[in-house]
């Protein structure tokens, strides 16, 4: 019974198949326009820079005064967003994934004391974490980190006491230091900063050693759009099928149900993988886009056209129970597609929109693209976005079957 | 062969069958006659297993519709055209057969014998949506006798068809017939069930009024053979069991300039039946 049913799924399949070949507006939307898309987007994007105030994730390892001033400063206005992160591994985590461009860490002993003479990684320097691919984005971040702690220093330094603890703490005797700090004053006041070596330095570390074409950053969008008309199209090929009575003619059949909506679901995830290899082998080979590893892309490909094949059989049956809600459909998976950065990317959008699109399946999938790609995530990154992509496909599917069983019995 | 015992289904908020009883014997071509809205479609979907009924039972050669190996012994005709514009009449037929479980050597002939079944060899590469009306309606029947079904269920086939093409579906019925099948056929229209049924079911507001041949029906419920005899200042008008009787004894009869007999067929059975014409307002 199941090998039939098997067989059945693939007669089916492949009806759908030569009916795609068949209809040339679902051909253009499902291959050429993506190809267009990444194309068009490539070009357009050459290496552009997010607009209003960038977000910074600071990691406080400090916790003291002169840290809490520090973000003080960054915060004021014309300054940068804030946002908290928990420690090193969750901030360099949320850049790696494009969550924001820039992290920022600030170690214990921040502000306090360094020898006169250390060397630029001496501990108490602020790093920054940056997402290559955002230059010009991290360029003013981190402009305005080196600004922030030239302010703080010179404030701290004008201070009763301040120079002078520093500089006993480097081991200089209490007449000494007081002797040196007067003298220091001056120069700040006089605007010479030259002779002020105890300010806490600031060194920019990046976590991505390879920096993205403006292709590879819009190839893995043009396959969220290609994964856009596989879902439209097959969807609605299955209302169509619904109002034109050939779906009930297939279960009038003597067959079972299940290979009737396997089939549909077959020849969509292969169209999905298909068209998302092509444009793949047209990123690589024809616009120099890298690839990690091609098994890495490999599984990228199929969790992605699982994810929505199991989106489209959702939506599909959301539409039969409900009449004439294609069009409406069609919107969901609009709002989805730009809100998971399929128009747009993500680091244009303001921060509650960043959260808010983990709702949409369209952020992972373009997330896979650029984690087999430049993003160069490892096994177990990668195992993450998969394993998302793996469990909305899932979802959509059950949700399918609940609402189809629900349908029938009526 | 098809048996249905009180049916009940409730549509939406319409009871569509209210308590429907029915026995199709094997070999016969069963009409199932009714006015639109009767029940005729919705009993077609239980009888192939769509819709399950609410109430009661319904059965193809004691086997439950609702099981698959059940459905191998019927064919359904949709009243609406179910094919697939995109492909040819030789792809509809070839892929209906394959995903039916025709077996993969035997299709073709399977289907080289239904084209010239219906005569659309000559088109068979062409795609179905640059054909006639009347030419995809005999593609629609021929796709239900791919699995060479025991039952065939026929939904009203000549809706919308020419003259033609309504001649040729007849004769498919007849061949369908010959071949030793069995098939329910339902229309709203009479001439059709005369012609065709074996038996004829009366079908309104989801109830089964009355069942026979057309003789039987029209012997029972028909009422009796009006005479009307014309003349100048009006008509008389004469029922009777003996029409040849009262116009013999009329032959001589000077006055009347005309004489008019209507023998009760159909259409007088579901008047007698339901106290409405059976085309109330057109099909
Ligand atoms: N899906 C549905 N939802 C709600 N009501 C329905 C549905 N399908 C049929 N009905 C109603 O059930 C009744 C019987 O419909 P059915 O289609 O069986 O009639 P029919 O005899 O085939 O009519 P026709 O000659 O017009 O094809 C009608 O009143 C119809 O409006
Ligand atoms: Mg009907």
């Amino acid at each position: 019974m199941i090998r039939k049913g098997l067989r059945t799924t693939l007669v089916i399949g492949l009806k759908d198949l030569t009916l795609v070949g068949r209809e040339p507006s679902v051909l253009f939307f499902v291959l050429l326009f993506p190809v267009i898309f990444g194309l068009l987007f490539g070009a357009i994007f050459s290496g552009a820079a997010g607009s209003g105030r960038s977000t910074v994730l600071v990691v406080d390892e400090a916790g003291n005064e002169a840290s809490t001033h520090f973000i003080e400063i960054l915060r004021e206005p014309d300054g940068v967003e804030i946002e908290n992160a928990a420690d090193r591994a969750a901030a360099e985590e949320r850049v790696r994934h494009g969550g924001v461009a820039v992290a920022l860490v600030i170690p214990a002993g921040f502000g306090e004391a360094s020898p006169i003479g250390a060397s630029d990684d001496a501990e108490g320097s602020v790093r920054l974490v940056a997402d290559a691919s955002r230059r010009a984005e991290v360029g003013v971040v981190s402009g305005m980190v080196h600004g922030a702690v030239f302010r703080l220093t010179a404030e701290l330094a004008q201070r009763p006491g301040i120079a002078e603890q520093w500089l006993e703490a480097g081991g200089a005797s209490p007449a000494r230091s007081s002797m040196i700090a007067a003298a220091m004053r001056s120069a700040i006041g006089a605007g010479d900063n030259r002779e002020v070596s105890l300010r806490p330095r600031v060194t920019v570390e990046s976590v991505h050693v390879v920096r993205p074409s403006s292709w590879e950053l819009t190839f893995p969008q043009a396959a969220a759009w290609a994964l856009v008309g596989c879902v439209s199209g097959f969807g609605a090929s299955l209302t169509s099928e619904r109002a034109s009575g050939t779906l009930q003619r297939l279960r009038s059949l003597p067959i079972p149900g299940w290979p009737i909506l396997a089939g549909k679901a077959l020849a969509c995830f292969v169209s999905a993988v298909v068209v998302l290899s092509a444009l793949q082998v047209v990123a690589s080979v024809g616009f120099g886009s890298r690839v990690t590893s091609l098994v890495a892309v490999g599984l990228a490909v199929a969790m992605s056209a699982w994810a929505f094949t199991g989106l489209m059989m959702f939506l599909a049956s959301i539409t039969s129970s409900e009449q004439g809600s294609e069009g409406a459909v069609r919107a969901v998976l609009l709002v989805l597609a730009l809100v998971g950065g399929a128009g747009a990317p993500l680091y244009f959008m303001p921060n509650w929109m960043q959260v808010v699109s983990s709702v949409s399946p369209f952020r992972w999938a373009i997330l896979a693209f650029e984690g087999v790609s430049y993003r160069a995530f490892g096994f177990a990154d990668l195992a993450v976005v998969l394993g998302v992509l793996g469990l909305f496909g899932a979802l959509g599917f059950v949700g399918a079957l609940a609402l189809s069983s629900r349908s029938a019995r009526g | 062969m098809l048996r249905f015992e009180g049916v009940r289904k409730t549509l939406g908020r319409v009871e569509a069958l209210r308590g429907l009883s029915l026995h199709v014997e094997q070999g016969e071509v069963f009409g199932l006659l009714g006015p639109n809205g009767a029940g005729k479609s919705t009993t077609m979907s239980i009888a192939c297993g769509l819709l399950a009924p609410d109430e009661g039972l319904a059965r193809i050669n004691g086997a439950n519709p609702r099981d698959a190996e059940a459905r191998r012994s019927i064919g359904l005709c949709a009243q609406d055209l179910a094919l697939y514009g995109k492909l040819t009449a030789r792809e509809n037929l070839g892929f209906f057969a394959k995903a039916a479980g025709v077996p993969g050597r035997s299709i073709r002939r399977r289907v080289d014998e239904l084209l010239d079944l219906i005569g659309l060899t000559d088109r068979a590469g062409d795609r179905v949506d640059r054909y006639s009306g009347g030419m995809k309606r005999r593609l629609n029947f021929a796709v239900a006798l791919v699995h060479d079904p025991e039952l065939v269920l026929l939904d009203e086939p000549t809706v919308g068809v020419d003259p033609h093409s309504r001649t040729a579906i007849f004769e498919l019925v007849e061949r369908v017939r010959a071949g030793g099948k069995t098939v329910v056929y339902t229309t709203h229209y009479m001439e059709e069930a005369q012609r065709l049924c074996d038996r004829v079911g009366i079908i309104d507001h989801g109830r089964l009024l009355e069942v026979g041949t057309v003789p039987e029906l029209v012997k029972r419920r028909g009422g009796r053979t009006v005479v009307t005899i014309e003349r100048g200042e009006g008509n008389e008008r004469i029922e009777t069991t003996t029409p040849i009787a009262v116009l013999a004894a009329h032959i001589h009869d000077a006055d009347a300039t005309g004489v008019r007999v209507d023998v009760p067929d159909l259409e007088s059975v579901f008047l007698s039946l339901t106290g409405r014409e059976l085309r109330d307002g057109g099909d």
